[in-house]
């Protein structure tokens, strides 16, 4: 199967269009990595429209390598002008920036896009090592597994997303919920639609995702306001090849600790939910207690680049395992990356794994391909990146509002579609300002159906819950989880 | 004043959420059992979440109790003061610029949400974007017209010519 899958993998990349796909998605990646406050959901979100009428794996493709260009773009204006261009790149400003301040910015950027490249590499091995071994697990998948599966799925989200556990539920249940608008999957008859002919066919999963994560972002940019460089002068850059070379080397240097940051971005990365930002800050929280000169990270130190940068980019490998093997995205990129699935007819999960891996080695090769062009690319056009971040956020914000609007008609042509990724896009800005995680909408909307289907199906087949031990141990370990917020505190307090 | 406008922003958005949880529930009871079953089975606990929600947004000190509702994050990193910024996605550089009203911006969405309805998004999308751009932005005319024709066009050939997508 996994040679079968590699080699079909392959054989799509061959195609000039493929190529095409391949280069345009990561230059967009990271055009949209290196502006501040527009991460990976929002040019996944932006661009899913644009893959409408793709081939299930060209679009993949496309959409794979804008993620894998958003990570690297992300760490270009962190270095350059001391502005992370998304919240995982946070952590490469500390050292990065006083790196360039001094005249060492083609050795943080050479080190920062050595480490971003192989740490997407080392992900993604990881993750095609696990794969044989996890299609077999997933063999043994039913109703009652799928059923605790989304219950699982969403109680872990609950807990390691932003806010509280509440909200984390509330908004799995929202989700949820609006999944159920429309037709009844088991009746066949119409429900919640409140005599609208656009219900009928329920919410449409694209007009949501781009209203919840592009426009809900770019209102909130908008509102808050932001940070402008006044000063596109600090983006020049000193130094040349050689000391481009000196920054490839130090990964190479510093190797032990690429490896651990990288898997360190590899395990965070597999907990859905919890996303690219805590990696990069464990990473290099890591980096500096280990390393003997761990007393000058934040003055300049090349370590400090490795480390962030190899784990931001590493996560994506761990991120697609819960995101493909159970359909439970690891982070909000991977969750607006499943309503690209959806669009294209892929169900992620074990059916998935065992009939259609060509798909899944299709996406491996994306975001392998992305993350090695995105680093040569960012070698050569790092200062032309950088100065993107002074265009101010008042004229990028209205060609937001229009492309994600326009987006949001192009995948069904319907009006209506407008008006919801309008009214989501509202929604959206009241869950990021109120603490209510988004992810989790996308995780009901995908998983309310699911869910539904298998607790039908397990009702009607007659099979126990009883009987089968991964379903009952996918049920103790939601209990478990969903447990951590009472007994934390209480074994906070015992010691004391 | 910011925080009061925020508490009640916060109460007003849970209580929304609250009003169309219990439109669904009340909803369910004229549809069959099966297709309601479902349903009502994730509205109801639901329900009481954000009952839960809604007296602590109103009462936060009597919330705190409740260690569901308390905004502690599992995974807690324990940055420096200097990181602090950067962790919640915050620029630790540049010139701060100060944000839009809330209601504005929902307005210039709603505005532009009504014209691609309502208008071919060929007419509508420049449209918004000179009035924006000029309006809003203070953008010179020359810098407003040159990103409107930009889009416009960008616009054209991906939506227009190579996904055929029009009005309907």
């Amino acid at each position: 199967m996994m040679w079968d899958g590699i080699l079909g993998g392959l054989d799509v990349l061959w195609q000039w269009q493929v190529i095409l796909y391949l280069a345009g998605g990561t230059l967009i990646g990271m055009l949209f990595g290196a502006l501040p406050g527009l991460g990976g959901p929002t040019v996944v979100a932006l661009l899913i429209p644009l893959t409408f009428g793709m081939e299930a794996d060209a679009a993949l493709l496309l959409l794979a390598a804008s993620m894998g260009g958003v990570a690297f773009g992300g760490s270009i204006s962190a270095i350059l002008i001391n502005t992370p261009g998304t919240a995982p790149n946070a952590a490469t400003c500390f050292d990065g920036y006083p790196m360039a301040r001094r005249g060492e910015a083609n050795v943080a950027i050479g080190a920062a896009a050595t480490a971003s490249a192989l740490g997407a590499v080392f992900g993604l091995m990881v993750f095609t090592l696990i794969l044989p071994f996890a299609a077999q697990f997933l063999l043994s998948f039913s109703y009652s597994e799928n059923l605790m599966l989304a219950l699982f799925g969403l109680g872990t989200i609950a807990i390691v997303s932003e806010g509280s556990v509440a909200k984390g539920l509330i908004a799995g249940a929202f989700g949820m919920l609006l999944a159920f608008v429309g037709r009844d999957i088991v009746t066949g008859r119409l429900r919640y639609t409140f005599d609208s002919s656009y219900l009928q066919d329920g919410f449409a999963l694209i007009p949501v995702l781009i209203g919840l994560f592009a426009l809900g972002e770019v209102i909130s940019l908008l509102v808050k306001g932001g940070s402008i460089q006044d000063h596109p002068s600090e983006a020049r850059r000193s130094g040349g090849m050689a000391d481009t070379m000196r920054g490839v080397g130090a990964v190479f240097s510093n190797f032990f600790l690429f490896l651990r940051c990288s898997m360190l971005g590899t395990v965070i990365g597999a907990i859905p939910g919890l996303g690219g930002t805590v990696a990069n800050f464990f990473a290099y929280l890591h980096a500096k207690q280990t390393s003997h000169d761990g007393d000058t990270f934040g003055q300049g130190n090349v370590k400090g680049v490795i480390a962030s940068e190899s784990s931001n980019d590493a996560k994506d490998g761990g991120a697609m395992l819960p995101t493909i093997l159970f359909g439970l995205p690891g982070s909000a990129t991977w969750a607006v990356l499943l309503g690209g699935f959806v669009l294209h007819g892929v169900a992620p999960g074990p059916q998935l794994v065992n009939t259609n891996p060509d798909l899944i080695f299709v996406l491996i090769f994306g975001l392998l391909v992305a993350n090695i062009l995105t680093s040569i690319l960012g070698i050569l056009l790092a200062s032309h990146l950088a100065r993107l971040v002074t265009v101010p956020v008042l004229v990028l914000a209205p060609i937001i509002f229009v492309t994600g609007l326009v987006g949001a008609y192009a995948t069904n042509g319907r009006a209506g579609d407008v008006v919801v990724a309008g009214i989501f896009g509202v929604i959206g800005y009241g869950m990021k300002k109120y603490g209510f995680p988004r992810v989790s909408v996308v995780i009901g909307l995908i998983l309310g159906p699911i869910a539904e289907a298998s607790y039908f199906q397990l009702t009607y087949s007659g099979q126990s819950l009883w009987s089968r031990p991964i379903a009952m141990s996918l049920l103790a370990l939601t209990v478990l989880m969903l447990s951590i917020p009472i007994v934390k505190p209480l074994l906070q307090r015992r010691s004391g | 004043m910011a925080d009061v406008r925020r508490s009640f922003g916060r109460i007003a958005f849970t209580a929304l959420l609250l009003l169309a949880v219990l439109l669904v529930i009340g909803f369910s009871f004229t549809l069959g059992a099966t297709a309601r079953t479902f349903p009502l089975i994730v509205a109801v606990p639901m329900c009481l979440l954000l009952l839960l929600q809604l007296w602590h947004d109103i009462w936060p000190h009597l919330g705190e109790r409740v260690p569901f509702l308390r905004e502690q994050p599992i995974v807690e990193l324990d940055l420096p003061e200097e990181f602090s910024d950067a962790a919640e996605g915050r620029s630790p550089g540049g010139r701060h610029v100060e944000g839009l009203g809330e209601g504005r911006v929902i307005l210039w969405l709603a505005g532009l949400t009504a014209a691609v309805y309502l208008a071919h998004y060929l007419i509508a999308a420049p449209l918004f974007l000179l009035v924006f751009l000029r309006l809003q932005a203070r953008t010179s005319w020359i810098a407003t017209l040159a990103v409107t024709a930009a889009v416009w066009a960008v616009l054209y050939l991906l939506f227009y010519e190579l996904l055929r997508v029009d009005y309907l």
